[in-house]
C-alpha cells in the first residue's frame, strides 16, 4: 500500500514537470530527470520514433550527457534492448550483466556497459509507437513488477506531452512560415523599386528556411539579390507567371529541406512571381499596404493566442491547437486570395467556399453542409476578419452542433448577413469560449456590425 | 553639413503606371542610391507615394553644395528626364 502512494505520488509529480512547458526538448530532458529520481536509477535514456527514418533516435539523457556525443545514437526497433522493447510494444528488464544480452547493442561514444541492470519500456501513442524509454543502474538490481507498471505508467504519460508538444512545434512553424509570407507581401506591395521587392524576398527566404544562401535567377539568366554561399542541398523553384516560367529561387543549405519547406519555397516563389509581373507597375497604393500590414497583425494576434491557450489549464490543448491551426489557415486563405488579385476588394463567397472545404475536409468528415452564398465583395482589409469569423462559427457548428450545417451569405438593405445554422437544439444561455470571444471581438471592431446566436443559428450582421 | 534632396515624379502617374524606358531608368536611380550610400555620402532615401502626389526624399552629407549638384546631376532619374531635383540645406538635430 505504501508502495502504492509513493508510486502514485511519483507519477503525478512527473505528469506536472513534464506538462510544465511545451518545448519538446525541454519536455524530453525533465522526463530523463524525472524517471531517473522517480525509480532511483543511475542513468535515463529517452528515444523518439522518427517515422520517416524507421529509427529510434536518442534525444535526452540523465547520467550520460548527451553533449558529449558526436553523432546522436540511433536505433532500429529490434535492434538493442531498448529497440526490442519498442518492436514488441512491452517492457524488457535484465537485473544484471545487460551487455552480456544477446539483443545488446554497442555505441563507441556511448559509455553504457557501466550499467548492470536495464529496464527498458515503448512510449505509445494512441497504440502507435511514439519512442521508447530505459532506467540504467550500475549495481546488479531485479526490477519489481510494480516498478515497471511506474514506468509504463509515465511512458503514457510521456506519450501525450509529446503529441502535444510535437503539435505545438508545428503549429508555431506554420505561424512563422505565414509571418515570412507576409512580411514579404508587406514589401512586395510598399517598395517603389523591383530591386528593393527582391532583396525582400532573397533576404526573408533566407530567414524562413535557415538557408546558407539564396537568390532570384531572373529569365535572362540573370541572378538578383545573390546573398550567402552555397550549400550541399539546393532546392530551384520556378516563379510561374500565367503558365510560364519568369524566373527560379533558389536556395541552398548544408541540410536537406522538407517537404513543408519546400511547399514555403513555392508560396515565397509565387509572391515573387506577383512582384516581378504586376508589381512593375511598382506601387500598388495605400490601401494596398494597409491590408498586407493588417494580415501581418492578425497573424500576430493568432500567434500570441497560440501561445497562450498552450498553457491555458482545462483546455485540451489538442483541440486548442488544432483550433489555433485553422485560424491560421483562415488568414492564410485571405492572403492567397488577395495575392492572386490585383483588386483590392475580395470576393466574399469564393473566400467561404474555399474556407469550407478547409474545415469540412479538416474536421467535418462526413457531416451535410450547404452553402447559398450571394456575390458580395468586402474591402481587404476587413476581409481577414470577416475569415477569421466565419472559421470560428463554423467550427462550432461542426464540433458542437448537430445535422445539416447551413450557410447562408446574403445582402439585406445595404447590409451583409452571414449565417450559420445547425439542426441541433443550441447552446444553453450566452456561449462562451476563446472562440467565441474572437468572434465578437472581431464583429464589433473591424466589421462595425452585430452578432446574435438564437438556438442553433448564428448571424453576422454588418454594413456592406 | 547636411542636404535635404527633394525628387519629384515629371509624369504624375510614373511610380504607379511606369512605362518600361521609365521602369528602366528608375532601376538604374535605384542602384545609385546604393552606390552612394554604400560609399557613405547618403545617410538615407525612399519616397513618399501617393496618387497624384509623390516624391522621393534623400539626406546627404556633404561638406559642399557643389559637390550636392554634382551628385544629383550625375543621377539616372535627372538625366534621364524622369524626374526633377531641389536641393536644400538641412541639419539633422537628432541621430
Amino acid at each position: 500500500m505504501e508502495t502504492t502512494d509513493r508510486h502514485l505520488r511519483l507519477l503525478t509529480e512527473t505528469i506536472a514537470a513534464v506538462n510544465s512547458t511545451l518545448d519538446l526538448e525541454e519536455v524530453l530532458h525533465l522526463v530523463a530527470n524525472e524517471v531517473a529520481a522517480a525509480l532511483e536509477a543511475d542513468a535515463c535514456f529517452v528515444y523518439l520514433y522518427d517515422e520517416a527514418a524507421g529509427e529510434l533516435v536518442l534525444r535526452a539523457t540523465h547520467g550520460t550527457p548527451l553533449d558529449e556525443m558526436t553523432r546522436r545514437p540511433r536505433l532500429r526497433p529490434g535492434e538493442g534492448i531498448t529497440g526490442a522493447a519498442a518492436a514488441e510494444l512491452r517492457p524488457v528488464a535484465i537485473a544484471v550483466n545487460a551487455d552480456l544480452d544477446p539483443r545488446w547493442k554497442e555505441f563507441p561514444n556511448l559509455p553504457e556497459s557501466e550499467y548492470e541492470s536495464i529496464l527498458a519500456v515503448p512510449i505509445l501513442a494512441r497504440e502507435q509507437l511514439a519512442g521508447a524509454l530505459n532506467v540504467r543502474t550500475r549495481e546488479a538490481r531485479e526490477f519489481r513488477s510494480d516498478e515497471i507498471e511506474l514506468l509504463q505508467a509515465i511512458a503514457g504519460q510521456v506519450a501525450q506531452s509529446i503529441v502535444h508538444a510535437q503539435l505545438y512545434a508545428e503549429a508555431q512553424q506554420r505561424v512563422a512560415e505565414l509571418e515570412a509570407l507576409a512580411r514579404i507581401s508587406e514589401a512586395v506591395s510598399e517598395s517603389l523599386y523591383l530591386e528593393e521587392s527582391l532583396e525582400a524576398i532573397v533576404k526573408t527566404t533566407m530567414d524562413a528556411v535557415h538557408a546558407t544562401g539564396a537568390a532570384l535567377v531572373l529569365e535572362d539568366g540573370r541572378i538578383a539579390w545573390p546573398e550567402g554561399r552555397a550549400g550541399s542541398h539546393a532546392v530551384r523553384t520556378p516563379l510561374r507567371w500565367k503558365r510560364r516560367e519568369i524566373g527560379q529561387l533558389v536556395a541552398d543549405r548544408d541540410t536537406p529541406f522538407t517537404d513543408e519547406e519546400r511547399a514555403l519555397l513555392e508560396a515565397i516563389a509565387h509572391h515573387a512571381a506577383v512582384a516581378l509581373e504586376h508589381g512593375r507597375a511598382v506601387m500598388r497604393g495605400v490601401l494596398a499596404q494597409e491590408i498586407h500590414h493588417r494580415v501581418k497583425n492578425n497573424l500576430q494576434t493568432v500567434a500570441s493566442l497560440l501561445r497562450l491557450q498552450a498553457r491555458a489549464e482545462g483546455v485540451d490543448p489538442r483541440e486548442a491547437l488544432e483550433h489555433s491551426v485553422n485560424r491560421i489557415l483562415a488568414i492564410a486563405a485571405v492572403h492567397e486570395s488577395l495575392t492572386e488579385q490585383r483588386e483590392e476588394d475580395v470576393e466574399l463567397a469564393e473566400l467561404i467556399d474555399r474556407l469550407r472545404a478547409m474545415l469540412v475536409q479538416g474536421i467535418g468528415a462526413g457531416r451535410d453542409v450547404h452553402a447559398e452564398l450571394e456575390p458580395v465583395s468586402l474591402a481587404g482589409s476587413r476581409a481577414t476578419a470577416l475569415a477569421l469569423v466565419f472559421s470560428e462559427l463554423l467550427q462550432n457548428a461542426l464540433e458542437h452542433g448537430e445535422g445539416t450545417v447551413r450557410i447562408e451569405l446574403a445582402r439585406r438593405n445595404g447590409d451583409v448577413v452571414l449565417a450559420i445554422a445547425d439542426e441541433g437544439s443550441g447552446v444553453d444561455g450566452a456561449p462562451s469560449g476563446t472562440g467565441l470571444s474572437i468572434v465578437r471581438a472581431l464583429v464589433a471592431d473591424e466589421l462595425h456590425g452585430s452578432f446574435a446566436f438564437a438556438g442553433a443559428r448564428a448571424e453576422v450582421i454588418f454594413p456592406a | 553639413m547636411s542636404w535635404l534632396v527633394v525628387l519629384r515624379p515629371v509624369r504624375e502617374e510614373m511610380p504607379f503606371e511606369p512605362t518600361k524606358e521609365e521602369l528602366r531608368i528608375v532601376s538604374e536611380h535605384y542602384a545609385y542610391l546604393k552606390q552612394l550610400r554604400a560609399e557613405g555620402r547618403l545617410v538615407l532615401a525612399g519616397p513618399s507615394a501617393l496618387s497624384g502626389d509623390t516624391f522621393g526624399l534623400g539626406i546627404f552629407d556633404q561638406d559642399d553644395r557643389a559637390e550636392v549638384e554634382a551628385i544629383v546631376a550625375a543621377d539616372p532619374a535627372v538625366t534621364g528626364g524622369i524626374m526633377t531635383a531641389e536641393i536644400r540645406p538641412y541639419r539633422i538635430s537628432v541621430r
